[in-house]
């Protein structure tokens, strides 16, 4: 029933586009009918993914590619330019989660495998893949007609963007499942250490890609300002993080709409200082959760309170932009590529995992949380499309098939790896019986 | 020159400061809706391009998606005001006497509209803004005098709870009239068939909620089912060149007279609706072009108003006034002068849905203003104190 209301949603949407076309032209209007559709559908989509026990975003992204404008077109380009405005207040939020459940005693509790992971992940999944597609490009020209200091370039920028997860995913399947625990906590942590790593890292190996391909010297002038970027993002949010946490603990009124305001201030702050929003609103969230932890508890309900709609808009905008074609495009390189660094990830994780004596969750399953990938590899490739305007094109399209794949992947195998190693506490729904993990 | 996200920021602020502010009035026994909406218009104004320049046309562009859904939860918030279960229990007589009241400060503002030379659509648009009444400071009155529970307020309060039906139903045909896809507009369909289109949109959206609401109880699933709905009916509307405010005022209405726990959905509806107002309040205010104070527009919302209330005052008194003496039975008219949200939610729709006609603007507001102070002063000094002296005798 609920289905079939949706559909005849949807009907009714496309009909009133089609009577208003050519006669009222109000983008306004048609990005909001649009958002309603994938806020509904959304939801419905969500609930059924969680009676097939796949996690409510993997729904979010299926609905938001069907409706998108590189399949049904309900939504179009222009709508999602004009809704750009919310997908940036929802990523801000699910930044300001991340950053909130990340505290000083779980990074002291857990260091050592933290920073064991970290450094085999960055280092082990680039020399993997790289290696990997070395190899296979030496046999396959999946690239197209390149030189060597071309291949050279591709494979090692390719590694990097391997190594890059995204936090974003990781943090609302934790929140859909409530999970808490060693191996959460491990790859939570792991996941935000090496979004300021990649950062580093991308600029370092950008530097060097360019100079084979280019012929020149190698520059790394960008590094310096990459950490200045760094190390800016995360004063400013600690800055607004602190302000939020006082704000709390001494007004303490209108917490959620202030939060939501605190939001879209980092996330602004930090684009218009020029630095990495993400990481303004995740230093937020981490200064409000760790030095005031009396307001901690506010805080996460107002994050908790707005999550259901911030997810469903967030991940479906995310798969209105992710396009199938490409993939079919080049699906098998695409292939190669997601199996070469899933493999890289199972090593770069189990390896240092045994040898800093984590538990056996983060052993068996801890990898799997690392799988997704969104926003940070598509705009690591589209600066790849710009800065390499040769092979830049195949890079990108191979990056965006390959995101394809992990985004619709990642969260399946790390809400299996939640409930595999029982570190979520919210029941799964199932089509049949009580709920899994209900009291009977 | 902000950007989208800073000017977002900036309303969203204003709407953290703009519940505060009504949680301090409540705090205090006050309720002055106009005059709050008011002081947020002074400050979008101070922050528009006459201002400080702070939204420039094309941030104000990208937040027309704002006005849109806040006019949606708006028009949704009143729906949910209109339970059938309620105005059952009253008589025919009684429901007759509410419904076409609003049409005597209506109909008179209408026909001065169309003789001033303004468009029949902007006209009816501005009977319907004459039309809405609000229940709230006369409540607050009487509450002060302690003669809330005398019949005569009991009378005005379901006039001004019914006065906002009709007031919304003519919005619906103003915006309508001035449809593109209107005949007269250029367009191939009957206003009064859009009407029937606005009505559907929110009579099937309202439904569709209705039943995706069922079995759900967390505020936040019913929040983001309720703000699905509104964009669905915002768009629904704005695509078709109507209005979303009766659109989803019909939603409200449908919602809480079929949803299975009608409370929940009232609850999920009001929280919202104050940072909504304060936000449409702003943005219209930074939208105001600064064009000139249209006098007769403003005589006709005012002395047209008051002279109504005259008549209003005398067709209630013959209507249903009981053993009111025949001395205070026009003054019951007065009750009916103060505006409130609902006033400023259909001024708000006229200007997004009139942009050429700015003008018109600040002479609704400053009537909405009059209207509040000289109504509240009048109704004080006439009809309360008549009421009080009848409870002392």
């Amino acid at each position: 029933m609920r289905w079939s209301l949706f559909l005849v949603l949807a009907a009714f949407s496309w009909v009133a586009r089609l009577i208003g076309r050519g006669v009222v032209d109000d983008p306004s209007g048609s990005a909001l009918l649009s958002l309603g559709c994938l806020i509904i559908g959304g939801v419905l989509v969500g609930e059924a993914a969680a009676r097939i026990r796949f996690p409510r975003i993997t729904g979010y992204l299926v609905l938001g590619m069907a409706v998108g404008p590189h399949a049904l077109g309900l939504q179009t380009a222009r709508d999602a330019e004009l809704l750009r405005l919310f997908e940036e207040l929802a990523l801000g939020l699910i930044a300001l989660t991340a950053g909130g459940e990340f505290r000083i005693a779980v990074v002291r509790r857990r260091l050592r495998p933290l920073l064991a992971i970290t450094t085999a992940h960055t280092l082990g999944i680039l020399l993997i893949v790289s290696s990997v597609l070395w190899v296979l490009l030496r046999t396959v020209s999946f690239l197209g007609p390149v030189t060597p200091a071309e291949a050279a370039a591709a494979v090692v920028l390719l590694g990097v963007i391997a190594v890059a997860v995204s936090p974003s995913t990781t943090i609302a399947v934790i929140t859909e499942l409530r999970a808490r625990g060693e191996m959460v906590e491990t790859v939570l942590g792991v996941t935000i250490v090496k979004d300021l790593v990649i950062l580093l890292l991308f600029t370092v190996v950008n530097a060097v890609a360019l100079s084979w391909v280019s012929g020149q010297g190698l520059d790394l002038s960008d590094l310096g300002h990459v950490a200045i970027d760094i190390f800016g993002s995360l004063l400013v949010g600690g800055v607004l993080g602190v302000v939020l946490g006082f704000y709390i603990t001494r007004v303490g009124r209108l917490v959620p709409l202030t939060v939501l305001l605190l939001a879209l201030a980092s996330v602004e702050l930090g684009r218009s200082l020029q630095m990495e929003h993400l990481l303004v609103c995740m230093a937020a969230g981490f200064a409000a959760r760790n030095l005031y932890p009396t307001a901690a508890g506010h805080f996460l309900d107002a994050l908790e309170q707005s999550s259901t709609p911030v997810y469903v808009v967030f991940f479906a905008l995310v798969g209105a932009g992710l396009d199938l074609g490409i993939f079919a495009a080049v699906w098998l390189p695409a292939f190669v590529y997601v199996v070469v660094r899933l493999a890289a990830i199972w090593v770069a994780t189990r390896v240092p995992a045994v040898a800093a004596g984590s538990g056996w969750r983060v052993i068996r399953y801890g990898w799997m949380g690392f799988v997704a990938q969104a926003g940070l590899s598509l705009g690591l490739a589209a600066r790849i499309q710009r800065e390499l305007p040769g092979i830049g094109d195949a890079i990108a399209t191979l990056v965006i098939a390959a995101v394809v794949v992990n985004q619709l992947l990642g969260p399946v195998l790390w809400e299996r790896a939640i409930l595999a190693a029982g570190e979520n506490r919210e029941t799964v729904p199932t089509r049949k019986g009580p709920p899994r993990g209900a009291a009977r | 020159m902000l950007r989208g996200t800073v000017a977002f920021i900036v309303l969203v602020a204003f709407a953290v400061l703009g519940t505060e502010l009504r949680e301090a009035f409540n705090r205090r026994g006050l309720r002055a809706p106009a005059m709050e909406g008011i002081l947020f218009l002074v400050i979008g104004f101070s922050l528009g391009e006459r201002g400080l320049g702070l939204f420039p046309e094309n941030v104000l562009i990208n937040l027309r998606v704002v006005v849109l859904f806040g006019l949606g939860w708006i028009g949704l918030v009143f729906g949910t005001q209109l339970d059938f279960r309620i105005i059952r229990r009253l008589s025919v007589r009684h429901r007759f006497v509410g419904l076409t009241t609003p049409f005597i400060f209506g109909i008179p503002v209408a026909l001065g509209g169309v003789a001033l030379g303004l468009s029949t659509a902007l006209s009816i648009g501005l009977a319907a803004v004459a039309m809405a009444s609000s229940p709230s400071s006369l409540e607050a009155l009487a509450r002060s005098r302690r003669i809330l529970g005398r019949n005569a307020v009991g009378l005005l309060k379901l006039v001004m709870a019914f006065a906002g039906i009709p007031a919304v139903l003519v919005f619906a045909l103003a915006a309508a009239m001035a449809s593109p896809l209107a005949v007269h507009r250029g367009g191939n369909v009957p206003a009064w068939h859009l009407v029937f289109v606005t009505a559907a949109v929110g009579v099937v959206v309202g439904y569709s909620l209705v039943v995706l609401v069922r079995g759900v109880r967390e505020h936040i699933q019913l929040l983001t089912l309720a703000l699905g709905t509104v964009c669905l009916i915002a768009g629904a509307s704005s695509v078709l060149g109507l209005s979303a405010l009766p659109a989803a005022a019909f939603a409200g209405a449908v919602l809480v007279n079929r949803a299975v726990f009608p409370h929940r959905m009232l609850r999920v509806a009001h929280s919202l609706e104050r940072p909504m107002l304060v936000a449409l309040l702003v943005l219209v205010g930074a939208s105001w072009g600064g064009a000139s104070f249209s006098l007769p527009v403003f005589l006709l919302l005012t002395c047209v108003r008051l002279a109504a209330a005259g008549a209003a005052g005398v067709f209630l008194g013959w209507a249903i006034s009981g053993r009111m003496g025949a001395r205070l039975r026009p003054a019951l008219g007065l009750g009916l002068l103060p505006q409130g949200e609902l006033a400023l939610g259909l001024t708000v729709a006229i200007v997004s849905f009139f942009p050429s006609q700015q003008g018109v603007l600040e002479a609704v507001l400053a009537a909405l203003v009059v209207n509040n102070l000289v109504g509240g002063w009048w109704m004080r000094r006439r009809l309360f104190s008549g009421l009080g002296r009848e409870t002392t005798s």
